[in-house]
């Protein structure tokens, strides 16, 4: 089911109109106008003009003198997982000359200022049903609840406000065409451990082979996260702060690793699917929470994560946008911001690049990524394919999971990777992550077909 | 919702409409019953409301509290310990009623002083009071509650001939605006959890100076809108409303388009008379009105010559039959010295300008006897009088008054430059009003002067044109302002066929009295000029000096 993406800027008509007792008032003129004249008089003909011009004056008075109203709306907080809640509150505030601003800050209303406003939001569907409030103007924040059920980037608004002139004929729609952000990054799951390094790796490699062992000289400890293996637990630290305490990564016992999460659009075919305002797919909403899990789950056991996506560029931290960071190398300090930025993946429409230019080889021979690569892709073309090849030629290994979308068979492009040595784990929308990454050493076809209730996806 | 707040704005909204109602009212009397009876009618309302009580029962507690309030205030001499209301009490009410019904029928608005009339407001005010509040705080409808701010208006409009005046429209306005506004400020809507919008008092000035302006402005300028079904001036149950003088009605018959025959009537000698109505010798108020107080009861005293001491040589016998007539004064010539045929029940006469009135003004399908006889004088015996103007007894034909416009006394002392004596200056004024204006009766209504007070007077000299209820109070101004003693008569034309008098033969003159000398036994009266021709056809003023002579001595009326 496909429907048209949200514009940025959505307008919304801003005119006004007569109420019924406007209307009525009108009709009512017309009548006494009729019988002014049928009667000769001229206290009727006073009579409709009264009727008449009541509505016709204020219309003007609202058309010359616009309503001095400023909506501002804010989010708490900007960016959250799928699932959490966020609180979105509007605030009215009058645009006068001279600043209001205390007076917005103050709670409460007072028995002088019960002005308010009627305001009606537009909320995404995604995130919930259109709501009207009654916003007063003293600047209390009257607030709703959104929980977003799938990551992306969504745009609260646009609201309008109806306002009504001092007697009642007439109302007026202005619009609000502010838009606010809210970000919802992807929900990470659990993965099995693998015990010793899973990613497969060939000689020569400098990573370590073994288990790291604790080591008791220069260590930095952090606060427990929740999903930490209790191995790393520095019990001595913990009993002094109370809390507790984890080891942090040792740089010399790290393993190292390549994470590629392709967002080129061509290699996601699939019906398009939308993340808030960014264009998706479901299988690139799999491949996101499948990144998500796998940077969380690795860089929280001593590896370092070096995540790109298809053109070499870094995976955006926080909310900012990505940009061509030096630094793509995510530990477990910054994992958590990584996954945060992954709120704001999306796919790009781009034509396959050149051998000479690829922009993923270059940043793989600047930077010495010869570390064990995971690619996570879709349904790719054999020429797609090639370029990952020849790009990939310095890794000492790869592994590819590769989500299909229907049909569901397997492409060329699967067999030519697998013929340069990758390992190939092919996967549907609705396979279980864990399943997928417990198969990356081997290669699997995990091809799950939607389960048997409608609507549910994992 | 808050309740003292719109208990005081319905308070402040009535208090502007009976500035409209005002208009009908001569003097502050009623303004005490009716705002007591408003107070505690509310006050009723309020206290019901506070203590949320259905509305139903507020509207049925707010009734009583009306009723409580006449009773107390208008008939507590029948009731119950001064102010539960019995059977008595109702009665002594309707008696009231009918009293200020009488009161009304017989007085022109706007009306003085009367126990039933304050009654009646009372109740209407009242009435207004607990439907505004049903409508504003009961049902939430501030549309609704308006109209009882209509109601009020309803009076003036419905007695007086220039229906409800500029500040009463304006305070009404300014009331309906309140009542708007003021609903949707304090939460009596239906909507929910409407409140105003910010920024909206420079968007309400706006519209209440707009409103305010087109609608006091528009109808003074707009042409038309003075003649239909039922124009200004008109009242259901008579002919006209109350506030209608005599000037005015004759405008209003004269533009009549269907003919109504009033009565018929027969002489002994086979002449058409003038059949004189009533005379107006008082321009002091703005609507000018016969005289009615100081009446003599009974018809006798036209009989006898001591009380009515003009002339009884060449009597003449009319015999007047009513068709649809509905005035209260008798139409008879000048000077009649006999009326038989109806009795003396119920009339009174004025022995100034004999004049006869009855309180009951509906004389359809009677029929009576005068005998009249006409005075007697020459021109030659008219220039040779002496000037009357001293009289003391005719001081009160002297009286000029105060708002009287210069362009009157400046065009009077005009016209006569150069006449010796009264008859002349009389005659100079007359010629001078027939070769110098226009007749024109739909023109001064549309312009806004239409006849009946002295505020037309002004605008009548500086268009020069206007019909029958112009030119005679004209012509009687100005002839007081050179010394002739001078008032108005109201009557019906005479027609070459006799029998048939038809209310657009109404007309209006003016007789100017001129006499002999202090102790004459005679007197000479000049009737002047007749300022409208018999119908519309014959447009342009055909002057008749009519003499009329009054012999014996005048006595003070008593």
């Amino acid at each position: 089911m496909s429907k048209t993406a949200p514009t940025a800027e959505a307008r919304v008509d801003s005119r006004a109109k007569f109420t019924v007792r406007g209307w009525c008032f009108l009709v009512a003129a017309v009548v006494c106008l009729a019988a002014a004249t049928w009667l000769g008089r001229k206290d009727v003909l006073a009579l409709s003009l009264f009727l008449g011009m009541l509505p016709l004056f204020s219309s003007l008075a609202m058309w010359l003198i616009k309503p001095r109203v400023l909506l501002k709306r804010s989010v708490d907080p900007a960016l959250v997982t799928v699932g959490d809640a966020a609180s979105v509150a509007l605030r009215v505030r009058r645009r006068s000359q001279f600043s209001s601003r205390r007076r917005a800050e103050t709670s409460g209303s007072t028995t002088h200022d019960r002005a308010a406003v009627e305001v009606h939001e537009n909320v995404d569907p995604q995130l919930g049903k259109n709501q009207d409030f009654s916003v007063p103007v003293s600047g209390v924040p009257v607030g709703y609840t959104v929980r977003p059920q799938r990551r992306g980037m969504y745009e609260l608004g646009p609201a309008t406000v109806r306002v009504q002139d001092p007697f009642g004929v007439v109302t007026e729609l202005l619009d609000v065409a502010e838009r606010t952000t809210l970000q919802v990054a992807p929900d990470t799951e659990d993965l099995t451990e693998l015990g010793a390094s899973r990613v497969r790796e060939t000689g020569g490699d400098p990573s370590r082979r073994a288990m790291p062992q604790p080591g008791p000289d220069n260590v930095t400890t952090r606060e427990y996260r929740h999903g930490d293996p209790m191995r790393r637990v520095h019990w001595a630290a913990s009993a002094k702060h109370g809390e507790l305490m984890v080891r942090q990564e040792d740089p010399r016992s790290t393993r190292k690793a390549v994470l590629v999460l392709d967002m080129t659009q061509e290699h996601w075919p699939g019906e398009r699917v939308w993340a808030g305002i960014l264009p998706s797919t479901e299988e690139f909403e799999w491949g996101v929470r499948a990144t998500a899990s796998i940077l969380d789950h690795l860089t929280r056991r001593e590896t370092v994560v070096f995540a790109l996506d298809d053109q070499g560029r870094a995976l955006p931290h926080g909310d900012m946008e990505s940009t061509d960071q030096r630094d793509t190398s995510v530990s477990d300090n910054t994992a958590l911001e990584v996954v945060h930025g992954l709120a704001q993946a999306a796919l790009v429409s781009r034509p396959e690049p050149d051998a000479a230019t690829d922009p993923l080889t270059t940043r793989f021979d600047r930077e010495a990524l010869t570390h064990p690569l995971l690619l996570i892709t879709g349904k790719l073309s054999a020429q797609a394919a090639r370029r990952y090849v020849t790009a990939a030629k310095g890794n000492v290994a790869g592994s590819v999971i590769m989500v299909l979308n229907p049909p569901m068979t397997r492409p060329e492009s699967a067999d030519i990777l697998e013929t340069s040595g990758w390992s190939v784990v092919l996967v549907s929308r609705w396979t279980d992550i864990d399943a997928a990454w417990t198969s990356i050493l081997d290669g699997a076809t995990l091809l799950d077909p939607p389960p048997a209730r409608p609507g549910s996806s994992s | 919702m808050a309740i003292i707040p719109l208990h005081v704005l319905l308070l402040a909204s009535i208090a502007l409409g009976c500035v409209g109602m005002a208009g009908a009212l001569a003097g502050f009397w009623w303004v005490l019953p009716v705002a007591v009876t408003v107070v505690i009618v509310l006050l009723v309302t309020a206290a019901a409301r506070w203590l949320r009580l259905p509305s139903a029962v507020v509207t049925v507690l707010g009734l009583a509290a009306l009723i409580l309030a006449l009773t107390v205030m208008h008939v507590s001499d029948h009731a119950l310990l001064g102010f539960i209301p019995t059977p008595d009490t109702f009665t002594a009410a309707g008696q009231l009623w009918s009293e200020s019904g009488s009161f009304v029928s017989r007085q022109s608005a706007p009306y003085g002083q009367n126990p039933g009339l304050a009654l009646l407001l009372s109740a209407l005010v009242g009435l207004v009071a607990v439907f505004m509040e049903t409508a504003l705080l009961g049902l939430r409808m501030a549309g609704l509650a308006c109209v009882g701010i209509l109601a009020l208006l309803v009076v003036p409009a419905l007695t007086l001939p220039g229906s409800v005046s500029m500040w009463g429209l304006g305070a009404a306005i300014i009331a309906a605006l309140a009542l708007l506004a003021g609903s949707r400020l304090w939460g009596a809507t239906r909507q929910q959890r409407i409140a105003p919008t910010p920024g909206g008092l420079p968007r309400a000035l706006l519209v209440i100076a707009g409103v305010l302006a087109v609608t006091l402005l528009v109808p003074t300028v707009m042409p038309g809108f003075f003649s239909g079904a039922f124009p200004q001036g008109s009242s259901f149950n008579s002919e006209r409303a109350a506030g209608v003088g005599p000037l005015r009605a004759v405008g209003q018959d004269l533009r009549e388009s269907e003919r109504v025959q009033r009565f018929s009537y027969t002489t002994s000698d086979g002449q058409p008379k003038y059949m004189r109505l009533m005379t107006l010798s008082d321009f002091s108020q703005s609507e000018f009105f016969p005289q009615t107080d100081n009446l003599e009861e009974g018809l006798d005293g036209i009989a006898d010559s001591e009380t009515n001491p003009v002339s009884r040589e060449n009597p003449v016998t009319s015999k007047v039959t009513f068709e649809d007539y509905n005035e209260h004064w008798l139409p008879a010539p000048y000077a009649p010295t006999e009326f038989s045929g109806i009795g003396n029940e119920g009339w009174s006469w004025n022995p100034r300008d004999l004049s006869v009135y009855s309180a009951a003004s509906d004389m359809s399908g009677g029929t009576f006897t005068v005998t009249s006889s006409a005075p007697q004088a020459t021109p030659e015996a008219m220039r040779s009088a002496a000037s009357s103007g001293a009289n003391d007894e005719l001081a009160d034909y002297m009286r000029l008054p105060n708002e009287m416009p210069e362009s009157i006394s400046s065009a009077a002392r005009q016209l006569t430059d150069g006449a010796g004596n009264d008859y002349d200056r009389a005659l100079a004024l007359q010629n001078g009003l027939r070769h110098n204006f226009q007749y024109d009766v739909n023109a001064p209504l549309a312009q806004g002067y239409d006849a009946g007070g002295m505020d037309s007077m002004e605008q009548f000299m500086e268009t020069r044109t206007g019909y029958a209820g112009h030119f005679a109070p004209a012509m009687a101004l100005m002839a007081r302002e050179v010394g002739i003693p001078a008032r108005v008569a109201v009557g019906y034309l005479p027609r070459h066929r006799l029998g048939i008098r038809r209310a657009a033969s109404a007309s209006r003159w003016a007789p100017v009295t001129l006499t002999r000398g202090p102790n004459s036994t005679s007197r000479a009266s000049v009737g002047a000029i007749r300022a409208h021709p018999r119908h519309s056809h014959h447009p342009g003023v055909r002057p008749r000096v009519r003499q009329r002579a009054r012999s014996g001595r005048l006595r003070p009326a008593r």
